[in-house]
């Protein structure tokens, strides 16, 4: 089925709408979750999870491009559970859980302000991307955006491991440079 | 900054950058499928021309295996006439090594009269009355031809049995193309009803045999 009606169908709010979006995508984000997790269940868990999301955001919200909206879902979502996973077993020490504790007093001051240095950021990066060759950007965002591996990313992008490797090397650099000039503190 | 406020950022980029990338990997993913189709079809291929090879080569040496065997075979019937003599067929007399008492014929058509039977019946001697231009073959060679059990005939020298189920005068008999017998109207009775329970042939009954059979002993013709 093509986008459009998937979209239609989420607009219709008919649940058909999660059916046909897992028939056509469900690899797709399931790659992007594992990629992140690398574990089946809760990268299952997640994916079912992005469904859901999308359910609850479409409308309002009119994605350009269904792919690339369900595979940014997923993937945040995929990030926000790895970084719960982690955050627990972090929570061993006390050390790390005096460090939450304490940190929880500026979350509220901070998250306003990383939001928005987040998104000045992303657009800092997409900025930085656009003036790259499309080589280049296509395999930093294989890498950094859908996690694939050093060597499936090189694959994808027809090049050797060792080229993609000090492709990223390089654009890495570049990347702090231009973010450093831009007046992002790293 | 922290670290993960850059994966964040990186996950909030302009879509378009995203969907070009993911574009690249669909192609690739494609590619991948496109490959696989066409490395199973190429191996589907192979398969079906080893076969095809095979099978054409196994033909050619199962036809040669056919005009080459040892054990003798008809090379051909086309030019036989309808009377059963002058068959024009290419008889070859071999000095084979395949009976006790006598050379084996890779191939006869001859004339024959019988002289006796033995075993009950499923065994007789013929003596080479005509020899329908065979061209080793002479008059009063005698020539001894087994009968299998009732309906069939072991011809000796050959091992290969031949059914004769009351089969219609002049009429032929093939068993994978090995052996086949012709029979005149002379055909013995014991020859066309099988062996029990028949009349023993008459001495002097004369018919044709065409098949592979044991030379026992040249007797000079007493014509």
């Amino acid at each position: 089925m093509q986008d459009e009606k998937i979209i239609e169908l989420y607009f219709e709010r008919d649940e058909r709408a999660i059916e046909e979006t897992a028939a056509k995508y469900e690899n797709y984000l399931f790659k992007i979750a594992m990629n992140v997790l690398s574990d089946r269940e809760d990268s299952r868990e997640c994916v079912n999870d992005s469904y859901f999301a999308a359910w609850e955001s479409i409308p309002p919200a009119r994605p350009k491009g269904l792919s690339g909206y369900l595979g940014k879902i997923t993937r945040r979502i995929s990030i926000d559970r790895y970084r719960y996973k982690t955050r627990d077993k972090r929570r061993e020490s006390e050390y790390t859980v005096s460090l939450d504790e304490l940190s929880e007093c500026i979350e509220a001051r901070e998250n306003a302000e990383v939001a928005a240095e987040v998104k000045e950021l992303s657009g800092a990066i997409s900025k930085f991307l656009q003036r790259q060759p499309k080589e280049k950007r296509i395999l930093f965002i294989m890498r950094y955006y859908f996690f694939d591996s050093l060597s499936e990313a090189a694959e994808n992008c027809g090049i050797s491991e060792n080229k993609a490797k000090k492709i990223l090397f390089n654009m890495r650099n570049s990347l702090r440079e231009y973010l450093e000039k831009e007046g992002f503190l790293l | 900054m922290r670290e993960e406020d850059i994966i964040d950022a990186i996950g909030d980029i302009d879509e378009e950058l995203i969907t070009e990338a993911e574009e690249v990997r669909q192609e690739k993913k494609k590619k991948v499928i496109i490959k696989g189709l066409i490395a199973v079809a190429a191996v589907f291929l192979v398969t079906v021309l080893t076969f095809t090879a095979v099978a054409i080569i196994r033909s050619d040496s199962g036809t040669d295996g056919l005009t080459n065997s040892s054990t003798g075979g008809f090379n051909s019937w086309s030019d036989e006439d309808a009377d059963g003599k002058n068959s024009g067929l290419t008889n070859t007399v071999s000095k084979g090594d395949d009976g006790e008492r006598g050379e084996k014929l890779d191939l006869l058509a001859v004339m024959l009269e019988v002289t006796g039977w033995y075993e009950e019946g499923s065994c007789f001697m013929g003596r080479v009355t005509d020899t329908l231009d065979s061209e080793n073959l002479s008059k009063g060679m005698y020539i001894e031809v087994n009968f299998g059990k009732s309906v069939s005939i072991e011809i000796k020298g050959n091992g290969e049995k031949i059914q004769l189920d009351n089969k219609p005068t002049e009429s032929m008999i093939s068993v994978g193309s090995e052996i086949t017998v012709k029979y005149s109207t002379l055909i013995p009775p014991v020859v066309t009803n099988g062996v029990a329970g028949n009349p023993e042939p008459t001495r002097g009954d004369h018919f044709i045999l065409v098949a592979d059979a044991v030379v026992l002993d040249r007797v000079p013709d007493a014509d």
